[in-house]
Parts: C-alpha cells; sequence; structure tokens
C-alpha cells in the first residue's frame, strides 16, 4: 500500500514519519513524485502575486487619532474623545434598549421558541453594536477582563462548534440552542463592555476637571 | 511575493510612533500595508472584508505598540495580529449565513479575486478559493506563512493532529481540482490499513 497523503506532507515537511512508510516512499516512484508535486505546489503558492492593498491610510489616522501637534492640541483632542465616549454610550443606552442590561440566561429556555434567523439576525447587531463601543480603557478592572475573557472564549467555543461540527447543522434543535446561547452571551458581554465604558467616559471627564 | 519576513521596521519608526508621531505610524503602515492586506485577503477573500480587517489590525496594532516586547520581528508581531483577526471573521457563525442585507451575491466569499485586479486568476488561486474557509486558512498558514501544526491547533483551539489532518484535507482536494486523477498516480489516499 502507498502512503498516506498525510504521511507524504509529514516527509515534504522533514517531520518525522515512521519507518515502515520511509522504507515504502525510498522504493516507490508514485509516491516520491507525489512528495515532488506537493514540494513544488507549496513553492507555487508562494509565488502567487501580492494584492495591491487600497489606501485605508486617511481612515486609520483619523481613528487612531495620530497628531504631531503640540501638548494643547492633544489635550483639546483628549477632551474630545471623553465627550465623545459619554456622547456615544449615551445613543447606545437610547438606542439600544434590548441590550442595556446583561442577561445572564443561557438558553432559549422552555418559552417560545425564537426563528433561528431571527437569531442570527440578533447576533449580528449584538456584534456590531460591541465594536461600535469605545475601546476598552488603558487602565482595566481585573473583575472586569475576567468576565470579558471568560464570555469571549465561550462564545468562541460556540463559534468552533457552530462552525466545524456538521452533527449540529443537521439536528434543529441543537443549533437553535447554541445560537441562543450565542446571544445570551454577546448580551452578557455587551453589558460588561457597557457599563466598563460608562464608568470610563465618566473617570475621562472627572479627570479633565469637567464634572 | 512579497512576505512579513521581507519586511524590516527600524526601532526609530517604532519610538516615534509610540509617541503619537503619525508620520512614523504612517511609515509602519506603508511597510505592511501590503502583506497584511494579501494575507487578509488570501483568509478571507471578499476584498470588502479584508480591507475592514486591515484597517482593524492597523488600528490595534498601532493603539498597542506599546504591547510589543522587541522578542521577534515586529512584522512577525503584526502578523500573529491578523492571522486572529482573520480568524475571528472566519469563527464569526453569521459570516457563512449572511442575511439578505449583507449580501453581495449568492456566494460572495468564492467572488472571482483578482477581477478588480484585472486579472482572472490562476488555476491555483481557484483551486484555493474553492476550499473551505477553514482548510484554506490552514493549508496558507502552513504552507505559505511557515506556521507550524501545533501553532495552527493552538490558533483553532484544537490539536496539531487536527491540523495535519484538515492540511491533508486541502491537499487532497487541491489536487483533484489541479490534476484530473489517471489510475497509476491514485497512490496517496489509500490507506494502509
Amino acid at each position: 500500500m502507498h502512503a498516506r497523503l498525510e504521511e507524504l506532507i509529514s516527509l515534504r515537511d522533514r517531520q518525522p514519519v515512521d519507518a515502515a512508510t520511509v522504507s515504502h516512499v525510498a522504493t516507490c516512484a508514485p509516491c516520491a513524485a507525489e512528495i515532488r508535486r506537493l514540494t513544488a505546489l507549496r513553492a507555487d503558492m508562494t509565488q502567487l502575486p501580492d494584492f495591491a492593498p487600497p489606501d485605508l491610510w486617511p481612515l486609520i489616522e483619523t481613528r487612531v487619532g495620530a497628531a504631531p501637534g503640540s501638548a494643547p492640541r492633544r489635550r483639546w483632542m483628549q477632551l474630545t474623545a471623553a465627550g465623545s465616549i459619554v456622547a456615544l454610550v449615551l445613543a447606545l443606552a437610547a438606542s439600544l434598549p434590548q441590550v442595556r442590561v446583561a442577561a445572564p440566561v443561557l438558553s432559549a429556555g422552555p418559552g417560545p421558541q425564537v426563528p433561528l434567523e431571527t437569531l442570527v439576525a440578533r447576533s449580528q447587531r449584538l456584534e456590531t453594536t460591541l465594536r461600535q463601543l469605545p475601546q476598552r480603557p488603558a487602565v482595566e478592572v481585573a473583575a472586569n477582563s475576567v468576565a470579558i475573557d471568560a464570555l469571549q472564549s465561550r462564545i468562541q467555543r460556540l463559534d468552533m462548534e457552530l462552525a466545524s461540527d456538521a452533527a449540529v447543522e443537521s439536528d434543529p434543535d441543537r443549533l437553535q440552542e447554541l445560537w441562543s446561547q450565542r446571544v445570551s452571551l454577546l448580551n452578557s458581554l455587551f453589558g460588561v463592555r457597557y457599563a466598563e465604558a460608562v464608568h470610563a467616559g465618566y473617570r475621562a471627564t472627572r479627570e479633565e476637571g469637567t464634572l | 511575493m512579497s512576505t512579513f519576513l521581507d519586511v524590516q521596521v527600524p526601532a526609530e519608526w517604532l519610538r516615534r510612533a509610540r509617541a503619537g508621531e503619525a508620520a512614523a505610524q504612517r511609515s509602519i503602515y506603508s511597510a505592511l500595508a501590503r502583506p497584511v492586506y494579501t494575507l487578509l485577503r488570501r483568509l478571507v477573500l471578499r476584498p470588502a472584508v479584508a480591507e475592514e480587517l486591515a484597517q482593524e489590525v492597523f488600528l490595534e496594532v498601532l493603539r498597542n505598540l506599546g504591547a510589543y516586547s522587541g522578542a521577534g520581528s515586529f512584522a512577525g508581531w503584526v502578523r500573529s495580529i491578523a492571522v486572529s483577526r482573520a480568524l475571528m471573521h472566519l469563527r464569526s457563525p453569521w459570516h457563512g449565513r449572511l442575511l439578505p442585507e449583507d449580501a453581495e451575491g449568492a456566494s460572495p466569499d468564492r467572488a472571482a479575486p483578482r477581477a478588480e485586479d484585472g486579472d482572472c486568476g490562476s488555476d491555483l488561486e481557484r483551486a484555493l478559493n474553492a476550499l473551505p474557509d477553514l482548510t484554506r486558512s490552514i493549508v496558507w498558514l502552513h504552507d505559505v506563512e511557515g506556521y507550524t501544526h501545533a501553532e495552527i491547533g493552538r490558533l483553532y483551539d484544537r490539536t496539531a493532529s487536527f491540523s495535519k489532518s484538515q492540511l491533508a484535507r486541502a491537499h487532497a482536494a487541491l489536487r483533484d481540482a489541479l490534476e484530473p486523477r489517471t489510475g497509476d498516480q491514485e497512490c496517496t489516499l489509500a490507506s494502509r490499513n
């Protein structure tokens, strides 16, 4: 029998394989040819042309807040940034009442079943909203960080299951449950991040002496 | 193809960029824009998504320059952030379930990759783009970017064996796409068990 593809790739990459495979490949012309083909394919991939990037710098510069200006200018920018944080948090609070309170519920429970597409849409909206929150503060509160890390890890595990488990795709109930959990976890994550942003915004404006 | 390993970022740029100097930050962006964008295009395919992710990558890089310890190359550090961002996008379940309001076509992630560059792309590019996201990202990270199976396993919260099996699956698909089989050459998928 010939070597398996996984073994041939290991040989191409000079990774250890069992002695029987090495002996076989040493005397098998098709297997040796396959290793040469795999090597050539890797070389071809590394030679694929680049993609010309669009000029993103104006957008990045605006968002990163880079400025070569003097200290008074930076202070003005800090004040503006602090005000923007407060304004954004207030706007979010007004526009997103459904996510104002973190919901620590981890499943849909026995209540009426929400359609899967609705759960997906909610999940998408929550992720968009999370991205619109201010960056996390430079000085983090340990409890917040622990909670955020834990929630993000659980969301990541759910995502892995949703993305790679074929059995889930064919089980509508399980799919429903996972998406329901995902929405709940995102709600909780938003709650923590929202509270953190409010606190950071309050602290920033107080330090600037405006409160 | 330019790679991250080719990019040298002087320590002086980093020092000035950390101090908030826009010119230095722009120099860092200019040095790394091409490899970052190319990597993202290879991983996520869609130009619009790659642009958005590239912005996020550079924002994270420039806002967290202090977190770069100096161990290892700076370009390698930027690459790890780009990979993390791309995989985060690919892991997001609704990435594969685009809602009507976001859909740009029936198969947005399978759009012709180089149409905007005036090039229809090679057979190899088309074969790569036809792979599922997971296998495509693994074959690219391993064969082109040089990630080890252990590193890839960690990125996906899986094992090195998972990476090896996905890589083999990717190569089997690529072979099928690129070389119609002939009887004599069907050696590698035969199991010895």
